[in-house]
């Protein structure tokens, strides 16, 4: 404490003594009874309050292991239903293989069998009328087979779990495989081309109307992949200049079609910008200016947030292997924190002027309307039979986002490592 | 009444208006109504009901100000204000200078200086910094010293007039 002649000045101690000794014990002496009736309504309103209310938390835990647990089920056993019509397949070509492999012998028994002379004519009719009923069933086998065999290869290319030890080896398939020459009935004499397979040239020849075809027959219910993502991209604000920002996620592919999936999932990105234009400073809502420490100069405007995307995705078939894919779709934004730092010129009357940071936190979540997206590229099934996809997106706002309510419009790159679930 | 009138009390301390002050004021006793078995007997009520008003405050700041403000401000200068000026105000005049506070700096001033609070407690209970609590307590006193010195001066000139 400092005497300055009469005044007594204090220290910021005796200022908050003095303010505690008064306010300490204070009561206030109005009574509001509106005040009080609105307490009775608000204490009834909780004494009712429904056991869904109370016990809210737990009933969405539980809704939530619940409906995992439905999908989990469901994938499974869509998943051992595949299996079992594939080791099916697999069983009706290893039984048409075996057959076919005895009637060529047979075949070749009967050509070389010689004639007697007595019973030449009825024999030549007789072994004619045979070699043309196995003729038949030999032509039938191998179409039957070829596409046995076609399904396998394809599934092989779709579903990478079917390729487990529980399926039949990649090495199998092409002892049973054929020419499409074999089935001519003047070259049914001749020793067969041995093993010859579903090349990967051949399986590139195959044009994208085959490989549709082949997709579709082969398509049961909806395919599930899941994989996580990772974009990077640059921002464009209505406000300001945005950085190359990066977000990263778990995205789900919902197979609907061999052309169409539904995509969905969740993406965390930290995006950020700043803001020195005069004009947009002025006419902007930038939450908590305080004009009282100086002229603002310039904000940086930081957003933590989840970005739910759910697009529809178109995919055309370039090989069994690649694919174009387009999408269009909406993002949902959940904001989780907002960061504004303004810098002021302060200009204090003892100093010359300087800056000062103030600093404004929101960190209540809050939904906007989002983007609507676009995006082009490819995925490709690698040798592991897990699918990479890359992309060029443009995500464009909808509406304003944030506290100071700017445009936002993103173009990035995405990535995605796929695995199949079902 | 007495407990409600003492807790209406603290609760405009907290708040900017009487509405924001019977918000806190009645949630706090919705509190107390529900967890009157939590209260042992031994404890003063009025040193619980304390407690529980300013934490419901403090839910009240956390739910309804997006905003919590924090400076640097080393260049800002002290005020100075003299003991006299201070002596001639009233509860309630201090109480409506506390009021007319930016959201943060009334709570961080409130639960330093009046409550007695560490630094340490109120960067924990309002997921500020320490230095965030800091420097809006000196900025809070700052301007609570220049609308009193303002309170007087006006005051002042009222009697010159008159």
């Amino acid at each position: 404490m400092k005497k300055n002649q009469n005044i007594v000045i204090m220290d910021d101690n005796r200022f908050d003594s003095i303010l505690r000794t008064k306010l300490e014990d204070y009561h206030h002496p109005v009574i509001d009874h509106t005040a009080i009736s609105v307490l009775h309504q608000q204490q009834a309103v909780t004494t009712e309050s429904s056991w869904y209310s109370r016990y809210r938390t737990e009933v969405l835990i539980g809704a939530g292991i619940v409906l995992f647990l439905l999908m989990y089920f469901l994938g499974y056993t869509l998943l051992n239903q595949t299996v079992r019509l594939t080791d099916q397949q697999t069983k009706t070509l290893d039984d048409q293989s075996a057959e076919l492999a005895a009637l060529r012998k047979e075949v070749s028994r009967l050509q070389l069998l010689t004639t007697d002379t007595v019973w030449i004519i009825k024999s030549q009719q007789q072994d004619e009328q045979i070699t043309l009923e196995l003729r038949k069933r030999i032509s039938f086998l191998e179409e039957s087979n070829r596409e046995l065999m076609a399904l396998i290869a394809s599934s092989r290319a779709f579903q990478p779990r079917l390729a487990g030890e529980e399926s039949m080896p990649l090495t199998s398939i092409s002892e049973f495989s054929v020419s499409p020459n074999f089935i001519m009935n003047d070259d049914i004499d001749q020793p067969a081309i041995p093993n010859q397979t579903l090349s990967s040239t051949h399986e590139k020849s195959l044009s994208a109307k085959s490989i549709r075809a082949l997709e579709k027959h082969y398509s049961h219910g909806v395919g599930i992949k899941i994989g996580p993502t990772a974009d990077i991209f640059l921002s464009q604000y209505s406000l300001g200049n945005g950085q190359l920002s990066i977000s990263g996620g778990i995205l789900a592919d919902f197979i609907l079609s061999p052309a169409l999936g539904l995509e969905t999932g969740i993406k965390y990105s930290e995006r950020f910008y700043a803001i020195d234009d005069e004009i947009a400073l002025s006419g902007s809502t930038l939450p908590g200016i305080d004009e009282q420490l100086g002229n603002l100069q310039s904000a940086e405007v930081d957003y933590r947030l989840l970005e739910i995307p759910i697009n529809l995705k178109y995919r055309h078939p370039l090989s069994l292997n690649d694919h174009w894919i387009a999408s269009i779709g909406y993002s949902c934004l959940v904001y989780l924190n907002e960061d504004f730092e303004y810098t002021y010129e302060f200009d204090s009357p003892s100093t010359n002027p300087t800056s000062i940071v103030s600093t404004v936190t929101n960190n209540e979540a809050k939904v906007y309307p989002g983007t609507i997206n676009l995006s082009l590229g490819m995925s490709h099934v690698l040798k592991n039979k897990k699918i990479i996809e890359g992309s060029l997106f443009y995500n464009h706002g909808i509406g304003t986002q944030g506290l100071e309510k700017t445009r936002a419009q993103y173009f990035g790159l995405r990535g995605t490592y796929w695995f199949t679930v079902k | 009444m007495e407990y409600y009138s003492y807790a209406m009390g603290i609760c405009l301390r907290y708040s900017r208006s009487a509405e924001e002050a019977v918000e806190i004021l009645n949630d706090g006793f919705i509190k107390i109504f529900s967890k009157l078995s939590m209260y042992s007997k031994g404890l003063s009520f009025k040193g619980w009901l304390r407690k529980v008003m300013i934490n419901s405050a403090i839910d009240y700041f956390r739910r309804n100000e997006r905003h919590y403000h924090s400076l640097d401000i080393s260049h800002v200068q002290n005020e100075s204000l003299s003991e006299n000026a201070l002596d001639k105000l009233s509860a309630e005049e201090i109480i409506s200078c506390i009021q007319r506070l930016p959201p943060s700096y009334r709570m961080v001033f409130n639960l330093y200086a009046i409550e007695g609070y560490h630094h340490e407690e109120i960067a924990n209970q309002l997921n500020i910094t320490v230095g965030t609590s800091k420097s809006n307590l000196a900025i809070a006193r700052n301007k609570l010293k220049r609308m009193i010195m303002g309170e007087r001066e006006e005051e002042s000139k009222h009697s010159h007039h008159g």
